[in-house]
């Protein structure tokens, strides 16, 4: 292991191998603020090129392009409220607010940094894991999987927006909407009226930027001329990303126990970081003392997603190359890359390929490292469009909503699925509805509908006696009566 | 500061407007002595990127041009949806007729046919077929610990009123029609547990042991679990191909252990699988030619075999030509329809 460790060490510090993953973190960094092309676009279309190199060089560059994604993708949800990716749409949540407040320096700052801590304790955690990785999976079965699917929807639901019912409505709305399309298990189509377009389900990114991005950009828009999102904020405010680095260093533990989510869920095949984010963001609401801020604009808020969603990625790793079960649509991606080059991802790659694995953990820590600073060297730069009139901004920003919109899948209904969740999405916030627990309800609809199936099938109800499905259900039950004491109390004090 | 910013991000959004335009630009004229030159060829590949279908456009982006005379641009377009359904339909119906737009088949739109599923807007045999890689055919395995390690086997477990478990991604997909084909074909009682999200899943529940077996394509096994095979950890029973597979030389085809009277229906069964790749109806004959003779020639290149080896597909060439036939008198075999209709519904 040493000898391996050595070599892997010797293979990645050389002039070539840096050059190619800092050419992937500016890469991905380029193409990441592309709306709808994202990092799996990106490795598909360079995989021609990545076969020819050698399978270190193209796997530190594969790692560079990834890399930068998972932590760049905050920047758009920051500044506009535009979740760059599912896996943003929790930043959402108080990054925005922050930067109306004139705080989106201090919040990217906080991101980014958790982001990097966070991609680094991941991949600590799963590299001290790995014995212990395929028991773990072996024991994590369907029934498990539903009911971790089952918790995410009801913390969500109850912890987001300070209104339980609203957020329980909201969250079983969203698994409606989920519901439209193939069914899994029976082919029947639901709720597609005969159109091609809804066989496979309206697309997550049209329905978040329809409920986030428009309804801020109308409620910007309508302002009076002049106006800048960080509008609350005096153009001289102070807020610096260094502010955002102490606030990490003061939630030092939010954001280990939140890596710690992120880890776990990101080597349960099959949940992805959409789960972590939330799981996450709703145990820093659960964990929190005082709660009346999130939402509003808490750091904490920003600080246990983007932690969680990077330590998920370095489980997702884990279970590509050492198991060869990609846990996402990027990761198979990058399985198809691997083959190509002639690596078989599965057990081998811990004991024939080790060196290649050890490069691979280099590289997800230096990119990260250098993905952080990339992105904390242009914080200020950034920060500064919160500044500028909205009326500059509006034309860019519409085309961009729009493309990412459009990306989807090329069709119409993208646009139109837009539009309708936008009247939705301005609804919602004029009336003080909670909107995350629509895209939560929605994205954990078809693995909750999946696994409960699976479960039912193959274990009949015998599954109710499996004892971490009985902690996880505990667990839920326990999220609730928090829940509604607290809003009993908060009615009590009003 | 503040023109300089709105500046940058006007340039920006104007390189975007340019890179959409060029995507969408429509292929230029003839010139030269090949229609194909200066053209641009798009390969719709029916599936988001990553996985198998992508992969293979890919790998045709990567090797056909070459071939082409006048060397066209290749690009790959993905339409993801209702499992390939939605680039058939717009392959079908709205791509130009001129050997520009090529896509790849999924063999569950066969299946579709055979069940009449009023979402299909083409007549699967008129498409104009490019040709066909890897009929890779699938291996039909269960956990060599399962009472189930061979069709007699299950045919004694099933009188005590036991069933192999198999997992499958969906009712269409390979992975739920072979077994239920081998129920039908072999007189056999085996549960299929669909609705899987993708071969990893499935390939976890038997490794948990909540699963029996699967039939998985003979590539996909060995560039995932040839581990599996080292251990005997699984129990392969049959290959659903019309040879034997030289990596398993002991392994049954299908055929050998089936009754004589049902081999029409294997041969139907085999048709559907593989990599395959089509034009629009109406495509001219002429330049129907040039294509499949290129993809012909493509399918010797060193490099590209290299590639297709290490996808883990085993290569077999039919040519388009050929596959046309073949849909056709698919299409019109009442029994293998029926067949198909019967093991599906």
């Amino acid at each position: 292991m040493l000898d391996a460790i050595v070599t892997a060490t010797g293979e990645i510090f050389t002039l070539s191998r840096m050059g190619w993953l800092l050419g992937g973190v500016l890469l991905g960094s380029v193409i990441g603020f592309v709306p709808g092309i994202g990092g799996r676009t990106t490795l598909a279309i360079l995989l021609p090129f990545i076969v020819k190199m050698d399978p270190a060089s193209a796997l530190v560059l594969i790692v560079g392009i990834h890399a930068i994604g998972n932590t760049a993708d905050t920047i758009p949800a920051i500044l506009f409220g535009i979740p760059g990716s599912t896996s943003a749409t929790a930043t959402v949540m108080d990054g925005f607010p922050m930067a109306k407040k004139g705080e989106a320096e201090r919040a990217m700052g906080a991101s980014f940094l958790s982001s990097g801590i966070g991609g680094l304790i991941g991949a600590f955690t799963v590299l001290a894991t790995i014995p212990m990785i395929r028991p773990l999976i072996l024991t994590f079965g369907n029934p498990e999987f539903f009911m971790t699917a089952i918790l995410a929807i009801v913390m969500i639901a109850l912890l987001t927006g300070g209104a339980p019912v609203k957020g329980l409505i909201v969250g079983g709305l969203g698994l409606l909407i989920g519901m439209i399309g193939d069914a899994p298990q029976t082919g029947v189509q639901r709720w597609t009226f005969d159109q091609l377009y809804l066989s496979d389900g309206i697309p997550l990114i049209p329905i978040a930027l329809g409920v986030f991005a428009i309804p801020e950009l109308i409620d910007m828009t309508l302002g009076a001329t002049g106006t800048r999102i960080a509008a609350a904020a005096p153009i001289t405010s102070i807020s610096t990303k260094w502010r955002g680095v102490k606030d990490v260093a003061a939630n030092w533990w939010l954001l280990v126990r939140s890596s710690f989510i992120g880890s776990w869920i990101g080597i349960l095949p099959g949940i992805g970081s959409s789960s972590a984010i939330w799981l996450a963001y709703g145990h820093a609401v659960q964990s929190g003392k005082d709660k009346e801020n999130f939402g509003k604009g808490d750091v904490r808020g920003v600080i246990a997603p983007e932690a969680a969603n990077n330590a998920s990625d370095a489980g997702d790793w884990c279970l590509t190359l050492a198991f060869g079960i990609p846990g996402s649509a990027t990761m198979s991606l990058i399985m198809a890359a691997m083959l190509l080059l002639g690596l078989t991802p599965g057990p081998k790659m811990l004991t024939d390929h080790l060196n290649l694995t050890l490069v691979i953990v280099w590289s997800l820590v230096l990119a990260n490292l250098m993905a952080t600073g990339l992105c904390f060297a242009f914080t200020k730069q950034l920060a500064g469009i919160t500044k500028l009139p909205v009326h500059y901004l509006f034309p860019v920003l519409i085309v961009l909503i729009f493309l990412a919109a459009y990306q989807s899948t090329a069709d119409w209904g993208d646009l139109v699925a837009l539009l309708g969740f936008s009247v939705i999405g301005v609804c919602m916030k004029r009336f003080g509805w909670p909107r995350p627990p629509l895209i939560v309800g929605m994205v954990l609809q078809r693995l909750a509908e999946t696994y409960f199936f699976l479960t039912i099938k193959l274990y009949g109800f015998s599954w109710l006696t499996r004892p971490i499905v009985i902690i996880i259900f505990g667990l839920t039950v326990w999220t609730i009566v928090h829940a509604v004491r607290r809003h009993s109390k908060a009615k009590a004090q009003a | 500061m503040e023109s300089k910013t709105f500046r940058n991000s006007m340039l920006c959004v104007l390189a975007l407007l340019l890179m959409l335009a060029f995507s969408l630009q429509p292929a230029g004229a003839q010139s030269g002595d090949s229609p194909f030159k200066g053209q641009t060829i798009t390969i719709i590949a029916g599936s988001s990127p990553g996985g198998g279908t992508d992969s293979l456009a890919r790998l045709l982006s990567r090797h056909f041009s070459k071939y082409i005379p006048g060397n066209p641009k290749i690009v790959v377009s993905n339409v993801a949806g209702a499992a390939g359904l939605i680039a058939a339909n717009n392959l079908y119906n709205k791509s130009p007729k001129d050997g520009t737009a090529i896509g790849t088949m999924a063999t569950g739109l066969t299946f579709r046919t055979a069940l009449k599923d009023s979402a299909i807007k083409f007549e699967l045999e008129k498409f104009t077929y490019l040709g066909q890689i890897a009929s890779e055919g699938n291996f039909v395995y269960l956990r060599s610990e399962t009472p189930f390690t061979s069709v007699e086997a299950i045919k004694k477990a099933n009188k005590e009123g036991k069933k192999p478990k198999f997992g499958a991604q969906a009712k269409e997909h390979n992975s739920n029609v072979v077994p239920m084909a081998m129920e039908a074909i072999l007189g056999i009682d085996v549960e299929v547990v669909y609705g899987y999200p993708g071969t990893a899943e499935i390939l976890l529940d038997i490794e948990r042991g909540a699963l029996d077996g699967r039939a998985q394509s003979r590539g996909s096994l060995f560039a995932t679990r040839s581990n599996w095979l080292e251990k005997n950890f699984i129990k392969v029973l049959a290959v659903t191909s019309p040879q034997r597979d030289s990596r398993l030389p002991n392994v049954p085809t299908l055929e050998e252990i089936s009754p004589a009277d049902k081999k029409p229906l294997l041969e139907a069964m085999y048709s559907v699988q593989g990599r395959t790749f089509a034009m629009p109806p109406g495509v001219p004959a002429d330049r129907a030619k040039i294509l499949r003779d290129a993809f012909a020639a493509m399918f010797k290149d060193k490099d590209f075999q290299q590639d297709v080896d290490k996808l883990g597909w085993n290569d077999e060439l039919i040519r388009g030509e050929d596959l046309n036939k073949k849909v056709d008198a698919l299409i019109h075999n009442e029994s293998a329809m029926g067949f198909f209709r019967k093991i599906l519904q």
